[in-house]
């Protein structure tokens, strides 16, 4: 393959000069324009936009001001972060994002692979991403996987002559490819940008949020087209029409959604420092459904540095057996990391080839033929019980086999037959050999682990290692009290009902095949879990994608960190604990959002189907809708997802999970509310003038008072969230957080300071009420304190309903 | 990073407890009750509230002037009470006005007006004789019941009184009249002020 020079820098620059480049982007990144369209332009920011504007066209300038700064100051603060968020993640993207290998003037290059040109010479090595459309030049054989193309996972050999497509990856081998076919030619380009055209993908949780807002904007059209109706039957002002749209439209929790994708790009910046790369938004709430771990032995529990440690020679000379061993070490050209660690501990020539077989994890060995020995034939080195039946072994080269696999040793066979191996069956064989290896634990593995089991996760091992050497490895690594191991050769005789018991019942999985490791994973999905795979190899693409979340490490293979959702930097597989909790923490803060989120929307709407049925009037004014939104809800709910702690939900629909506290606070906030209106709107009437009607009953004061009861019970609220002390508790669970009482108190105090300060009172529209009046709903609201918690405690709309709430 | 227990513990409620939250309960619609009733009453007993309600309802003249008694407006319904100024007024007219959609609770209306109404207590006013004429009220040519009679009130002298009861429907209203009237010239008076009413729709 020497004779391959490749193109000039004359030949590059003229290619450069004329365009054909590789110099397509594909966005790593939600882009600007698309941060700026989904901030701005959303159905409900044009409601409040066209509501703002009826209101400057009604001469209520405060009213227009109030609902454009509102919104502004939402798109303002979502666009800034993202931005932010989307710089940090386009500059990690940069730094991880893969190099090529050219061939230029004779020598190899290290690359961006922009900068590749039409007719550039490539390099691929196993675990190399094919970056352009070519055809194979020179003599060299690979194996490609071309199942992100085609969805078939059978290797695909390629040699001289035949094409590989961008988006494909190496197995094993070496090979030159000529780019012919570059930037948005590409068939990966087309096929990504079709993808990101068409297939948007939502998490879990944003799916239901997403239901939740339509039903609520449902609701709002309804409630909109109720409006419309009465505003033409019953001839009232505008003034008031536009009000009560403005109320409802605040009924649509439309930053919700927003705020869901701007706490999971936090929560990836955040990562970041944990050295974990989060390559898609959905990650961070995958982390945090996920119930069982797969590993990958090596790179997971063991360092990855494979050292030789004993070699057992089989009817030749150790010296003999270290020479060759050198030699089929230093000759392969599908080198991995036993090939390096018999280089290490056999010193060997690289000679010249007549025939390769290299390995793959299907195959479990690979074979050599020498061009220059002076016997011909071919070595094979590979896994004993794979290379067995065709090798007649005595028993004490068993048992010898047998004591090293349960050490934990990696144990190969090295073996000679005479014939030249062109093809994967093997004939008969002679045994040279057994040479046996060490993969150093991780020094935190035995604390990784007690993380996941921490973090509430199953850890299942699957590896293409003998299943005693994983068993003995997870052993030393305090893997679990109860190691059930099951292997490859036995999966392959079961059936699929027994498959898939295994599956759930084993935790060790030995001498797995890449197609078997799929297999186990769609099977645990299939079961119902939600699986998350670590892998680092290109044996591990095809369980990666299976996944419900692929995680890779750094050190992996280009394929295997290009598919994953997850690269953990630095092959920092100690932080991957931590980064479960780290999802934990973040889906609880939204849940916990949500659920305020929710007994304001709930609240908010009974209320105004209550107050039109039992007055024939509407409760609350934009501005007072505004008041109860920001100082209940949404200062509330920026400090949630901060301050938000990790830990175990039960595993069911966000809307479900949140019934037990969501309800009863619903129920008993509208009922306390409106008999305070209700009382409040009795006084009214009766302090009503006698020459003026029913009619023009000032409302004010029992909106004020409604605004009053149901800003103190939201506040109220948030200790029932978070629960300082177990006097709270009763809806969730003891959090001894007292920072959420704190901000509750402060907000109190915020908006007593509206109540008492004319000019703001005056500005939100509400009315004077005496201190007696502030106290008398102060002990309200006590006192639906006290009814709610009972309500909890007691579960008496769970023994209501006759269901289970929690 | 500190972890939040997923499960909410179980708290046994006992029946003080209960009971103490039902209490609380009943204390604060009690209190929201009591002052609603206070403010009835206090707004009732203001005089320039009940007669701002009796002229809301019906135009009058008393002579030497009127004062506000009692004044109620209650869901659309008004009842208003004046009296002639000065301690014990010669003069007392009771005025209400029901919306006729109320028709229904028209009855329990009349029982509490009547319950209310002038010179209802035998024991106060002694009814020497009873009589119908047919005289004009807010335009309208109704049956009018006049009792003639001796009212006796604690600490004055028996006087000799008339009362006027009247009701007339106009358009979506009921008005009811109810005068009373003693002293020298009681007949005279009750016609002149019965002739000053004037409804007001």
């Amino acid at each position: 393959m020497a004779e391959l020079t490749g193109l000039s820098d004359q030949e590059v620059r003229d290619r450069q000069l004329a365009g054909q480049t590789n110099n397509v982007k594909l966005p790593t990144s939600r882009s600007y324009t698309r941060i700026l369209r989904e901030n701005l332009f959303t159905f409900v920011n044009a409601v409040f936009f066209v509501i703002s504007g009826v209101f400057i066209l009604l001469r209520r300038p405060t009213d227009a001001v109030f609902v454009a700064v509102i919104i502004f100051s939402g798109v303002v603060i979502g666009i800034a972060q993202e931005i932010w968020a989307k710089r940090q993640l386009d500059q990690i993207a940069l730094l991880t994002r893969p190099h090529a290998t050219v061939i230029r003037n004779g020598q190899e290059l290290s690359i961006d692979p922009c900068d590749i040109v039409l007719g550039d010479v490539l390099l691929l090595r196993p675990g190399d991403q094919v970056l352009v459309d070519g055809q194979i030049v020179g003599e060299g054989r690979v194996e490609i996987d071309e199942s992100l193309l085609t969805g078939e996972s059978d290797l695909i050999p390629k040699v001289i002559g035949e094409s590989v497509y961008s988006g494909s990856f190496c197995v094993s081998g070496t090979a030159y490819y000529q780019a012919e076919k570059i930037g948005a030619d590409t068939v990966a380009y087309q096929l990504t940008m079709g993808a990101r055209e068409f297939r948007q993908v939502y998490t879990p949780l944003q799916l239901e949020i997403n239901v939740v807002i339509r039903v609520l904007l449902l609701l709002a059209s309804f409630l909109w087209l109720l409006i419309g109706i009465s505003f033409v039957s019953r001839s009232q002002t505008l003034n008031e029409v536009v009000q009560r749209a403005a109320v409802i439209a605040g009924l649509i929790p439309a930053g919700l959604l927003l705020a869901i994708t701007l706490a999971y790009a936090m929560g990836a910046v955040r990562m970041l420092g944990q050295n974990v790369l989060i390559q898609q938004t959905n990650a961070v709430e995958s982390l945090s459904n996920v119930d069982i771990l797969c590993l990958d032995k090596t790179g997971t529990l063991t360092t990855n540095h494979i050292q030789l440690e004993t070699l057992y020679p089989i009817g030749i000379s150790e010296a003999e057996l270290r020479s060759r061993l050198g030699d089929f070490a230093a000759s392969t050209e599908s080198g991995n990391r036993t090939s390096e660690a018999i280089l290490l501990g056999c010193p060997g020539y690289k000679r010249p080839i007549q025939a390769e077989i290299p390995f793959s994890s299907a195959r479990k060995w690979s074979a050599i033929a020498f061009a220059d020995f002076k016997e011909t034939g071919t070595y094979v080195l590979g896994a004993p019980e794979i290379l067995m039946s065709n090798v007649a072994l005595n028993p004490s080269v068993l048992d010898y086999i047998d004591q090293q696999v349960e050490q934990g040793l990696r144990v190969v066979l090295f073996a000679y037959t005479p014939e030249i191996l062109e093809k994967s069956h093997l004939p008969e064989l002679k045994p040279l050999g057994i040479a046996c290896f060490s993969d150093q634990l991780r020094p935190s593995a035995q604390e990784t682990l007690q993380g996941f089991a921490k973090a509430g996760i199953t850890v299942k091992i699957i590896s293409g290692d003998n299943q005693k050497t994983v068993a003995a490895l997870a052993k030393q690594a305090g893997f679990s009290h109860e190691i059930r191991v099951v292997s490859g050769a036995e999966l392959a005789l079961m059936e699929e009902a027994q498959f898939a018991q295994a599956a759930r019942n084993c935790n060790v999985f030995g001498r797995i095949t890449p197609q078997q490791k799929a297999k186990l994973v769609r099977s645990l999905r299939d079961a119902g879990y939600y699986v998350a795979m670590t892998g680092d190899g290109v044996n591990d693409v095809l369980s990666l994608k299976q996944a419900n979340l692929g995680i890779a490490m750094e050190s992996g293979s280009k394929a295997t960190r290009g598919i994953a959702d997850i690269v953990l930097l630095k092959d920092s597989f100690e932080a991957l604990p931590h980064t479960f909790l780290e999802g934990q923490r973040i889906r609880n803060g939204i849940r916990d959002v949500m659920k305020l989120f929710m007994v304001r929307l709930c609240c908010v709407a009974l209320l105004i189907f209550a107050v039109a049925i039992v007055t024939d009037s509407f409760p609350l004014l934009n501005k007072h809708s505004a008041i109860v939104t920001l100082i209940g809800v949404g200062i509330p709910t920026t400090f949630i997802p901060i301050w938000a702690q990790p830990g175990e939900q039960p595993k069911r629909s966000l809307v479900r999970s949140m019934l037990h506290f969501v309800i009863p606070s619903t129920i008993s906030i509208t009922l306390v509310s409106l008999s305070v209106y209700l009382l409040y709107l009795v006084s009214a009437a009766l302090d009503l003038p006698p020459n003026v009607g029913m009619t023009e009953l000032d409302f004010n004061i029992p909106r004020t008072a409604l605004v009053t009861i149901l800003v103190f019970c939201e506040l109220l609220l948030i200790p029932f969230l978070k629960p300082p002390t177990t006097a709270w508790v009763g809806g969730e669970p003891l959090n001894g957080d007292w920072r959420y009482t704190f901000v509750a108190l402060i907000l109190l105090i915020v908006y007593l300071l509206i109540l008492f300060i004319p000019p703001l009172r005056l500005f939100f529209e509400l009315s004077t009420i005496d201190v007696y009046d502030c106290v008398f709903i102060g002990l309200v609201a006590l006192e639906w304190c006290l009814i709610v918690r009972w309500m909890w405690r007691t579960r008496f709309l769970d023994r209501f309903l006759g269901v289970n709430l929690e | 990073m500190k972890e939040i227990p997923s499960k909410i513990p179980q708290y046994r409620v006992t029946i003080w407890e209960t009971g103490a939250i039902l209490l609380g309960a009943i204390a604060l619609v009690g209190v929201g009750l009591t002052g609603l009733a206070m403010k009835f009453l206090s707004n009732a007993a203001t005089p320039q509230r009940a007669e701002a309600i009796a002229r809301n309802i019906m135009s009058y003249s008393l002579p030497g002037g009127s004062q506000g008694l009692l004044g109620l407006n209650i869901a659309g319904a008004k009842v208003a009470l004046v009296a002639s100024e000065g301690n014990e007024p010669d003069i007392q007219l009771l005025v209400a006005r029901i919306p006729i959609e109320q028709e229904t609770r028209k009855r329990q209306i009349e029982r509490v007006l009547d319950a209310i109404s002038l010179g209802a207590d035998e024991e106060e006013f002694k009814v020497r004789k009873t009589r119908e004429e047919q005289r004009s009220l807010c335009g309208e040519s109704i049956p009018v019941t006049i009792k003639d009679g001796q009212l006796k009130v604690a600490g004055s002298p028996v006087k000799p009184a008339v009362t006027y009861r009247a009701t007339v429907k106009l358009e979506d209203s009921r008005y009811l009249v109810n005068l009373l009237t003693s002293g020298q010239n009681a007949e005279q008076k009750a016609a002149e002020v019965f002739a000053s009413l004037e409804c007001q729709q």
